[in-house]
């Protein structure tokens, strides 16, 4: 790449159920927040911020053309914005993208999501195929169980492998403030909880959350000039899967393999487990952590959860999974891959406190979208010491 | 010969769609539509910086960047204005509050409120002779009982003059 | 040097009143197949595929995830921006990107609407995007807006409604020339004079029709669109510019200048353009209601406010005149939402390849200017030029 792009620094909500605010009012805070940290305006004479690219979904903010609720909040009055609706990776993308193309010089990308002005399973429902599949009910946890279900007996994964993500992530939630619901959990509590849809338990799952993050990134000349720790996006890529589950091999993620390759390729990674220092990837439900792991090369296929067992996704492990609590703990859709983004960038600059993974300087990003994440999108992040 | 095809010759699968929203009105809205309910009053935020006026009040300036000031530095508006543009809408559609067929016809305006901002409303009169740009109105707001804290507490402008 | 891109293929299905026949996954693999058949490509050649549509009028949410098979999507990058009206032409301009940043040498890009899905009227779809809180007891879908700007162009320049009919009638030949369009048949002064108010001083025959159908575009870096074709057509240059749905430009309430002035002041000092109608050929111009035809030319084109109505009367913007505005007969002709603003591309394109056939317009056309809009009034706004500098 002849232009090299770095995120300049990042800005996120604590992750929760909002009441207290209207859809735009969650989406300026972060954007106030980075705007104050950095403080760069928005501008066309390109001392500033160049473009603004917004990740919201119609559906889920109860609105056509959501984005005009970024619009105002985030600089696009009068100015160059674009409107994605997809997961906040794809809009970190295209934010580099446009950089790469020499069309902005620093773009800012936000995403923002409430899940709990709605039912999420009702909006889920309506991002399946309506002919075929929404009239059976196909939502993304009905999806999630299948793939769960073929991706367990497949490779023998236990509902205690599963269980043990959750216990990682909502433990590793409590030193991170920004997260919604750290818990202290056993096994059992996991075992015990309420079966949703088999395989996956209440706690196997998500909760409903809202929240919004924001992110700057910055042409190589401009980077160094707005921050002393630039983070590098060494390695970047996204592919779609087939749509129908009955089409996809579900215990498998073929396009996650196909992205996490091609990104591997940009970066220069041959080996990730041992080149790779910290990993924040999207677990909506605990399964995912498993095989989003296999995907992405952390462990062979079939071998998620050995690689939960043997300790070596925890803090002060070998490839530390998800220390900010994950997406388990609480995220929102399309915010989400934005939130590893952020947390990724936090542990680069030595900025994540409690959850701080010592000396990390490559971080490996994974965000999704669709069902059973069929959309899937790779990022691989460097500081100065992991090499710009 | 092929024969011309009508829509009842096609499958057609019909879905029908229900989600429901809860929208949070948060600090400004919600504090706008209190004051309406409680008060029967309208408030307007200025951008210190712009200084354009915003009614009803919201978080930030979009021209600015710059964040609103929330309640009490607000302005009251109203309850007269002056019409800046309107439009007597003629042909039904659906009203998507009721999925019912409007009652037609009737008017909307943007209405520039006195010490406010533009507001946009229903007017009293259907007629579009009798409607200029420039005249001036009342808002007329449901009795206090009836009023719920949404934008629908105000029940139309009266034209009071032309 | 910024990578140059060019679009190297082009197709589109009809946009017809009624698409029963597919589903909306199928109709937009008929717009992609007819593009890869004109740049004479497989699906295998594509490496990124930008799609977009409007949500509620298919009843789908994300998409570009269902359409995955029909649209090439399978294995490969790309991504769904959405930004209402604007969509078809920001995915054109989130392809140009794509090609333009180096990582991806051949994107396609698709947009289609099947309106009919939506029970009920598309307006009521339309009218989800207008704020829930504030204003949508009082809209009619996007027909409020461009109505009351009608009213307050009408009220600042004495425009009579003649003008608006003529403006209609001119459309309406071109699109007598276009087999692709949707309202196809010979429109009189005198009908458009008589047809049904919607919304002061909106007429049925002043808006643009529920379109059902879709368009796509091959776009190609460079280096390998020189091998794809003889005819490429060159990307010059694509401004995005948005606006505030706080200020409401849209019911004429806004202070500020439009976002196609702002837009078409960027575009223009960027390519050294000082007088756009001297220097361009044709404008593909998305205007959803033929009142906004004549107030946007105002805006685009920086003529002073008022004098569109003598341009439209001399014939300026007929296909033999001076400046054709819209020759394939414009959005009054066909609106299928995600796709309108791509089919101006593509019809901009079509002219400068001259291959639009019978509404080809007289002149040689070697820059074309191609507008997109949406939304709480969002503009973009293109360049296309034949030659590469």
């Amino acid at each position: 790449m002849e232009r090299k792009v770095a995120i300049i620094d990042v800005a996120q909500t604590k992750y929760g159920v909002r009441p207290d605010v209207h859809l735009p009012e969650l989406a300026f805070e972060p954007v106030e927040e980075i705007l104050k940290k950095t403080g760069l305006k928005f501008t066309e004479d390109g001392t500033g911020i160049d473009a603004t690219v917004i990740c919201c979904d119609d559906y889920w903010d109860g609105r056509t053309i959501s984005g005009v609720f970024g619009t105002d909040v985030a600089g696009g009055h009068l100015r160059h914005e674009e409107r994605l609706e997809a997961d906040g990776t794809l809009g970190v993308f295209y934010a580099m993208l446009e950089i790469l193309a020499g069309h902005s010089d620093v773009v800012l990308v936000v995403s923002y999501c409430k899940e709990s002005h709605t039912e999420p399973r009702l909006v889920e429902n309506m991002c399946v195929e309506p002919i075929f599949l929404r009239s059976i009910g196909l939502d993304f946890l009905s999806a999630a169980a299948l793939q769960a279900n073929a991706y367990m007996t497949k490779y023998g994964i236990t509902a205690e492998q599963c269980a043990k993500v959750v216990i990682k992530n909502r433990g590793n939630a409590k030193l991170n403030p920004y997260a919604q619901s750290a818990a202290k959990l056993t096994v059992e509590d996991v075992l015990r909880s309420d079966m949703l849809a088999s395989p996956i338990r209440a706690m196997d799952s998500k909760p409903v959350s809202d929240g919004a993050c924001a992110v700057i990134l910055a042409v190589e000349d401009k980077a160094i000039k707005f921050t002393d720790k630039p983070v590098w996006i060494k390695g970047i890529a996204d592919c779609y899967d087939l749509h129908y589950p009955g089409d996809r091999q579900l215990a498998e993620c073929q396009s996650l393999v196909t992205a996490s390759q091609k990104a591997y390729k940009m970066a220069g990674i041959t080996k990730p487990v041992e080149e790779i220092d910290v990993v924040e990837l999207c677990e909506t439900f605990s399964y995912q952590e498993l095989l989003w792991s296999e995907g992405l090369g952390l462990c062979a296929p079939g071998e998620g959860g050995k690689l939960i067992e043997s300790g070596m996704t925890e803090i002060g492990g070998k490839i530390p999974v998800n220390p900010s609590g994950g997406m388990i703990s609480g995220n929102p859709v399309i915010v989400g891959g934005m939130t590893r983004v952020v947390e990724g960038v936090l542990q680069l600059r030595g900025e994540a406190g409690a959850h701080q993974v010592d000396g990390a300087r490559i971080a490996l990003i994974q965000g999704s979208h669709g069902i059973c994440g069929q959309h899937q999108c790779v990022i691989i992040l460097a500081n100065d010491q992991g090499g710009r | 010969m092929e024969t011309k095809k009508t829509p009842e010759d096609y499958l057609k699968v019909e879905v029908p769609t229900d989600i429901p929203y809860r929208y949070s009105t948060g600090p400004y809205l919600g504090k706008f539509f209190i004051e309406l309910r409680d008060n029967g009053k309208i408030y307007s935020v200025k951008c210190p910086s712009c200084e354009f006026v915003f009614t009803p009040p919201r978080i930030v300036c979009p021209r600015c960047h710059i964040r609103l000031q929330q309640w009490p530095n607000w302005q009251e508006s109203g309850p007269k204005g002056t019409i800046l543009t309107f439009s007597v809408v003629k042909a039904p559609f659906h009203d998507p509050l009721t999925g019912r067929l409007r009652k037609v016809p009737y008017a909307a305006a943007g209405i520039k409120l006195d010490n406010g901002g533009v507001l946009e409303h229903f007017l009293d009169e259907k007629d579009e002779a009798k409607i200029k740009i420039g005249m001036r109105v009342e808002a007329v707001l449901k009795p206090r009982e009836q009023r719920r804290g949404n934008i629908q507490d105000i029940l139309f402008f009266r034209i009071i003059s032309s | 040097m910024p990578n140059r891109v060019a679009i190297v293929g082009i197709g589109q299905t009809h946009h017809a009143g009624h698409r029963y026949d597919v589903s909306f996954e199928e109709m937009l693999n008929e717009a992609v197949r007819a593009a890869l058949k004109d740049a004479q490509l497989s699906i295998k050649d594509i490496c990124a595929t930008i799609t977009s549509n409007m949500d509620p009028f298919e009843g789908r949410g994300c998409s570009d995830t269902i359409a995955v098979a029909e649209i090439g999507a399978y294995l490969k990058a790309g991504v769904k921006p959405q930004t209402g009206g604007t969509s078809g032409a920001t995915i054109f301009s989130v392809a140009w990107t794509y090609v333009a940043s180096g990582l991806f040498d051949i994107v396609l890009v698709v947009g289609g609407e099947k309106q009919e899905e939506v029970g009920g009227d598309s307006q009521m779809a339309i009218i989800t995007a207008v704020d829930e809180l504030i204003l949508r007891p009082f809209y009619t879908g996007a027909l409020g807006g461009l109505a009351m700007l009608g009213s307050k162009y009408i009220a600042e320049t004495g425009c009579p409604e003649e003008i608006a009919a003529l403006a209609r009638v001119i459309m309406a030949e071109n699109a007598l020339g276009n087999p692709y369009a949707h309202i196809r048949r010979k429109i009189t002064i005198e009908d458009v004079l008589k047809s049904p108010m919607l919304i002061y001083p909106v007429r049925l025959l002043h808006m643009s029709p529920q379109s059902n159908g879709a368009t796509a575009l091959v776009l190609a870096s460079e280096e390998k669109a020189k091998k794809i074709t003889d005819k490429p057509v060159w990307i010059k240059d694509v401004v995005t510019v948005h606006h505030s749905g706080f200020i409401r430009y849209l019911s004429g309430l806004s202070p500020d200048p439009s976002s196609h002035e702002v837009a078409a002041k960027r575009l223009f000092q960027r390519n050294g353009i000082t007088k756009p109608m001297e220097e361009i050929d044709i404008f593909e111009m998305y205007d959803p209601c033929i009142w906004e035809q004549i107030i946007w030319m105002e805006d685009f084109l920086f003529l002073e406010r008022g004098t569109a109505p003598k341009l439209i009367e001399r014939g300026v913007t007929r296909r033999d005149g001076a400046f054709p505005i819209s020759p394939s007969g414009g959005v009054v002709s066909a609106n299928d939402i995600g796709a309108t603003g791509l089919t101006r591309f593509a019809e901009a394109a079509l002219q400068i390849r001259k291959d639009a056939g019978d509404h080809q317009v007289t002149k040689e056309v070697n820059l074309a200017l191609v507008s997109g809009w949406g939304a709480a009034n969002w503009t973009i706004l293109g360049l296309l030029s034949k030659s590469i500098t």
